[in-house]
């Protein structure tokens, strides 16, 4: 009990922001858990003893230090641990790697508070970065800023004991979702990019009118975003009636499915790059339903009959060049993602989701009524749908819904899910789509007028070719990132200059000489530079 | 050659994300005690 008053003053020193909270009310609260001092079997007071329900744990210096270093990965070059307890193995996890970081999360104030009177901390407040008492959303924003970051790699979320379960469970479930989400989205990005910039260049050739029209057109009016999800089928004949009353817009494939099924959309949208599915579709669609669409979507989509209208997704870095006033919706992993926030700009609500089953129900891809494929992948990943059955799912269907979620969470429109039968989706109240649908008697007309706007896109390419051809001179000597269309390039090539860097530090982690391994690394993203900005100029020209 | 770029343990499992040789991030669930499933992401 000796150790308290030396703590306190390193505690001061060595970890200033901890110690400005240190005498504050603590944020997290955890009625259910007793904390107190334990005594050895010589009556000495060595030990925190936690109390949760008829659970009784007391920290054992030296089996739980053992078992947490089993779990680490020596490759990794950060480790954020969760929970403290006395910290025995934060200092083991010091002590064998010396030039690794370590994180310590514990929720619960009150062990820190405890554990500094038992022994010195003077090597884990050195050392170690501590995050104590803060909410699991800081948390999680403060690792995902991590991981985003662009040296960021090598990074092993591990848990000490498995105590706090409902703050455990959220923060392992977090994490997860957002290294699987981060992998995702470079995947998509890495594989897509190239096809996105062929269609944005060709996209903006073709006549279409802004979406900006439709931005708080529809305060208040109710709207329903209607997926292809196979749930979808029993719910046809309530949209049906719904065709003047609210809203609807049909995310890529839907707008099939309600064709079939004699249900006109007040939108369709597309955003999918592939000329087969998204763009067969819309090239074939016998209909005048407005299309909305960002420059990314398959060339031949854009052959369709119907009015158009263009919008930008938020990481089209191409089309706000051209067209200063574009109206922007954040992209996500799905067009459905992409949807919802145009409705919520549009004004809409409520707004309602059908068809969004974000799985594999009753074992197919779609409601029947498009020509689609209906093979569903064996992805091996098994989970309870809303009404409690397992069902199949894989990471872009959990990507859509971690989206949607977040979204919410921070936009706040007024949504509910009416999907017979999918995945719930946290922060979106479930409903059922016949009783939220009663109130919806007004009638609208929801009929637009078809128009094209005028575009300078030639004079706009030229000025970029001709900066590009300056860029790639001064790849070698310049500043590659002074001119206005480095943004175009850097979109282009960040995901393989990111893999690039997590090579250059492997090799170098093998033993390979840091500056052989930078040389590699800078070789390698010159000419991934250079052919990018190759790439662009020959796209420019076509 | 593979290289683990983030790794999350729980008491259960312990999900991998590996860069593959041809660029691809590769999500790995590898289930404690159990046998391996592979999950890849489908972009």
């Amino acid at each position: 009990m000796l150790y308290n008053e030396r703590n306190i003053k390193l505690l001061s020193e060595l970890q200033p922001e901890l110690w400005k909270n240190f005498n504050t009310p603590s944020k997290l609260t955890f009625p259910d858990v007793n904390i107190g001092f334990g005594q050895n079997e010589n009556n000495v007071v060595d030990n925190v003893v936690i109390k949760i329900g008829d659970m009784v744990y007391v920290d054992s210096k030296g089996a739980d230090a053992e078992q947490f270093m089993s779990l680490v990965n020596p490759k990794m070059h950060t480790v954020i641990v969760l929970g403290l307890g006395l910290g025995y193995h934060v200092e083991k996890f010091i002590e064998t790697y010396p030039d690794k970081k370590i994180i310590v999360i514990e929720p619960d104030k009150r062990i820190l508070v405890h554990a500094m009177h038992l022994k010195d901390f003077e090597t884990i407040f050195k050392h170690a970065t501590l995050w104590v008492d803060e909410e699991i959303d800081l948390v999680r924003m403060k690792i995902y800023e991590m991981i985003t970051h662009p040296l960021a790699r090598g990074i092993q979320v591990v848990p000490y004991i498995s105590l706090y379960p409902n703050y455990a469970g959220d923060f392992f479930k977090g994490m997860q979702k957002m290294m699987t989400d981060w992998a995702v989205s470079v995947n998509t990005k890495r594989t897509l990019v190239d096809k996105w910039y062929i269609n944005r260049f060709a996209n903006i050739k073709k006549p279409a009118a802004s979406a900006k029209v439709f931005i708080d057109k529809y305060k208040d009016i109710p709207a329903v975003l209607v997926g292809a999800g196979p749930s979808l089928q029993p719910q046809l004949e309530t949209l049906k009636n719904l065709q003047n009353k609210a809203v609807i817009i049909a995310a890529s494939t839907a707008v099939e499915i309600l064709n079939s099924h004699g249900i006109k959309p007040t939108f369709a949208m597309a955003i999918d790059q592939d000329p087969i599915t998204s763009g067969g579709l819309h090239e074939n669609l016998d209909s005048d339903i407005p299309l909305l669409f960002d420059g990314q979507v398959a060339q031949n989509s854009l052959n369709y009959k119907g009015p158009k209208y263009r919008f930008c997704l938020n990481v089209n870095r191409y089309d706000p060049i051209v067209v200063p006033d574009i109206p922007v919706f954040e992209s996500g992993p799905s067009v459905a993602n992409v949807a919802l926030d145009f409705l919520h700009k549009a004004g809409c609500s409520p707004i309602l989701i059908v068809g969004i089953d974000l799985s594999y129900t009753n074992n197919k891809l779609y409601c029947d009524g498009t020509q689609f494929n209906q093979d569903v992948p064996q992805t091996g990943l098994m989970l309870t749908n809303n009404k409690g059955e397992s069902c199949s799912t894989e990471p872009s269907f959990l990507s859509m819904k971690h989206w949607f979620e977040e979204y919410v969470k921070r936009s706040k429109p007024d949504v509910y899910n009416c999907t017979e039968r999918g995945l719930i989706i946290d922060n979106i109240p479930s409903a059922d789509l016949n009783d939220m649908v009663k109130n919806f008697t007004k009638e609208y007309d929801f009929s637009v007028e078809e128009s094209v706007d005028i575009i300078d896109y030639e004079s706009i390419n030229k000025n970029l070719i001709t900066e590009l051809h300056e860029m790639k001179s001064a790849i070698k000597t310049g500043q590659v990132n002074q001119y206005k269309s480095w943004i175009l390039v850097e979109e282009f090539v960040q995901s393989l200059i990111y893999l690039e860097e997590i090579r250059c530090e492997d090799r170098i982690k093998n033993g390979m000489d840091k500056g052989e391994s930078i040389n590699i690394f800078q070789n390698n993203r010159q000419e991934i530079i250079s052919n990018t900005i190759d790439n662009l100029i020959n796209l420019l020209n076509c | 050659m593979d290289i683990v770029v983030f790794q999350v343990t729980t008491p259960n499992e312990n999900l991998y994300v590996t860069l593959k040789e041809d660029n691809k991030l590769e999500i790995g669930l590898e289930v404690k005690q159990c046998s391996t499933t592979n999950v890849t992401s489908s972009s």
